[in-house]
């Protein structure tokens, strides 16, 4: 079964066409990378999936829930899909650990022993283990993201979503990041990486989508498209980028 | 009020220590005391040592005063947000420290402030109503209890406070014109 | 010196004082509830709800703060609600105060960055859940200094009480210099102090917890 379908996706913002019948299928253990220029839809496309943007037109299901379906609750989509974001966005006034441990309490109603515990195992998990007591200021960008990672993975999410998770970090802490997610792809995590990483996106994704202007321009085999970019826009693109 | 907030805020960043001093005590002590006492005090405490005023002019001495004070504090924070270059450039072109202040820093501090400084006047406006205070104290004599001036009616009290949300708004309409005008010289 | 100032400045701190200050709590209580209440709500986004907190302080805040109290105070009895004079003042300044807490609290609201409510709501987080969890407790540090400086604003404008005959500062030097008008400079200079006593030090340590929070 497919674990996110998005199919004939529209979205304005005001008159701002962003999303243009987007029609795009992500398989469980699948990592889909998609890449493109900036202001092409691409995060609109993540936040479609998790219901943080609501469409306009079209279907998404995320593991057999329609995000369309006034019945579908927020929390239950949310409970499946995790989501890393571009500036981290960890809460400033709690410790790395109770980033961590905020969700699983208050939305999976667990003892605050057993989503420590949990918590632990996921700090540990990105190499964070003895920050646990550290407030997000205490960290590198790098660390912060790390925790933000552990943050979505202790809702134990069928699905995540990347949001230039890499992008606002300096170029040389970039590696400890993009080490963590080499990490949950080994361990056949559904994942969905939004990118300007094009290495990794060659590397570890298993299905590339190029995006411009609202719409999927090309999608297919990561390899078979860094090296026979078949649409003149994808081309211009990728001379441009790698 | 404006001017009693543009010279205080010279004084309160002028390099000389005792204009910053007086400046400094000026600002803090009359905006952290009430200003119907500063009223008072101008109508009825200063006849004591031989100055006598009219209510009037004693209350409007008074808020001058009292929102001066106010204005003092936020040109100051108007001047420190002027970009420390600006100072460096002005003095690079040898202009005396009157000149800077008054052609370079001043103007640019000024559009900063307009907003509070906009606030500052409309207090100064709805202030106005506590001369009545002493208007009031004038007709009926101190002797007598204040509220037995008793002009009771609900209507009255809704028609003043409408008058005076017009005049407000009126006001804030007008400064917010001229701030969205200003806006255009950029920030 | 004038010997009836030491007798009337010992009435004045001893009856006056603390009615000055158990107004100005008082109010300043209804101001951080009322503003804390209705700048949430006005985090809602709720255009009917938004359009009624934003009469209500646009009103509050406009007309003159000495109107509102006398409308409390004479006014509302003949509408059949009757305060006396120490309740009247509190409800005034508290309704003023809770119109510009209003204020200060959908600033400190909206000035934390999208982003915090969007990560929460992301991991499954209900509105009020992201609004206890998240954001206020961030929002609430930012909300200190400017409800320090409220209160002294609150502080300040307690005097007007003394105009419908609450026996605060003003209104037991009022009352003192009836028999000798000469005592009004003295008493009026010692409440001026006393004001300053309470307010600067708030003040001061308001402006440093600003600048400490940028």
């Amino acid at each position: 079964m497919t674990m996110v379908a998005m199919s004939h996706v529209r979205k304005a913002f005001g008159s701002n066409e962003v999303l243009k019948d987007i029609s795009l299928a992500v398989d469980p253990g699948e990592v889909c990378c998609i890449i493109g220029p900036s202001g092409s839809g691409k995060s609109t496309v993540l936040r479609c999936i998790n219901r943080l943007v609501s469409i306009d037109g079209g279907e998404v299901i995320v593991d057999g829930l329609s995000v369309t379906d006034p019945k579908v609750k927020d929390v239950d989509l949310r409970r499946r899909v995790g989501m890393v974001f571009q500036q981290f966005n960890l809460f400033p006034h709690m410790t790395a650990l109770q980033n961590v441990t905020l969700a699983p309490r208050k939305v999976r109603g667990l003892a605050g022993a057993r989503a420590e515990e949990t918590a632990m195992r996921l700090l540990a998990k990105v190499g964070l283990k003895e920050k646990a007591q550290q407030y997000p200021a205490q960290l590198s960008g790098g660390q912060q993201q790390r925790v933000a990672i552990a943050r979505a993975l202790a809702m134990e999410p069928k699905v995540m979503l990347f949001d230039e998770a890499t992008s606002a970090l300096d170029p040389e802490i970039t590696g400890e990041v993009l080490g963590v997610m080499r990490d949950l792809a080994a361990e056949h995590t559904t994942m969905i990486v939004v990118t300007h990483e094009m290495g990794f996106a060659r590397e570890v994704g298993t299905q590339l989508v190029f995006m411009d202007g609202g719409v999927i321009v090309e999608e297919g085999a990561p390899r078979a498209i860094f090296e026979n970019p078949q649409a003149e826009r994808t081309k211009a693109f990728l001379s441009k980028v790698l | 009020m404006l001017l009693v907030g543009i010279v205080g805020a010279a004084m309160r960043t002028s390099k000389s220590a005792p204009a910053r001093g007086f400046a400094t005590a000026f600002a803090e002590f009359f905006r952290n005391t009430p200003p119907l006492v500063h009223i008072f005090f101008a109508y009825f405490a200063l006849p004591v040592v031989g100055i006598k005023l009219p209510a009037f002019v004693a209350g409007t001495l008074a808020l001058v005063f009292y929102q001066g004070a106010i204005a003092i504090e936020i040109l100051r924070a108007g001047i420190e947000a002027v970009p420390k270059g600006q100072f460096e450039a002005a003095s690079a072109l040898g202009l005396s420290g009157f000149e800077q202040f008054r052609s370079i820093v001043m103007p640019q501090a000024f559009r900063i402030s307009l907003p509070a400084l906009g606030n500052n006047l409309i207090s100064l406006l709805k202030n106005t109503s506590l001369i009545s205070a002493i208007g009031a104290i004038e007709i009926t004599g101190v002797a007598n209890d204040i509220i037995a001036i008793r002009l009771t009616s609900a209507e009255l009290y809704l028609t003043i406070g409408g008058f005076y949300l017009v005049l407000v708004f009126i006001l804030s309409g007008i400064l917010r014109s001229t701030e969205a005008r200003l806006a255009r010289y950029g920030t | 010196m004038n010997p009836a100032y030491f007798p009337a400045l010992r009435d004045v701190l001893v009856h006056g004082l603390p009615v000055t200050i158990e107004v100005s709590f008082a109010s300043m209580l209804i101001a951080v509830a009322g503003g804390l209440v209705l700048g949430v709500v006005r985090a809602l986004r709720n255009p009917a709800l938004d359009a009624i907190v934003i009469a209500y302080v646009e009103v509050l805040r406009g007309i003159p703060l000495l109107v509102l109290m006398f409308f409390v105070f004479f006014g509302l009895p003949q509408l059949g609600l009757h305060f006396p004079e120490i309740p009247s003042a509190i409800i005034a300044l508290g309704l003023w105060g809770a119109a510009n807490g209003t204020e200060i609290v959908r600033g400190a609201i909206f000035s934390i960055a999208s982003g915090q409510s969007e990560a929460g709501a992301a991991l499954g987080l209900g509105w009020l859940q992201v609004m206890t969890t998240i954001v206020l407790p961030q929002a609430l540090r930012r909300m200190i200094p400017p409800f320090m400086s409220l209160f002294v604003s609150i502080v300040e404008s307690s005097s007007l009480a003394a105009l419908i005959g609450v026996r605060d500062l003003l209104e037991i030097v009022r009352i003192k210099v009836e028999n000798d008008a000469t005592l009004w400079l003295p008493l009026l200079i010692s409440i001026l102090f006393i004001y300053f006593l309470i307010n600067y030090p708030i003040s001061i340590a308001s402006q440093r917890l600003e600048k400490r929070l940028t």
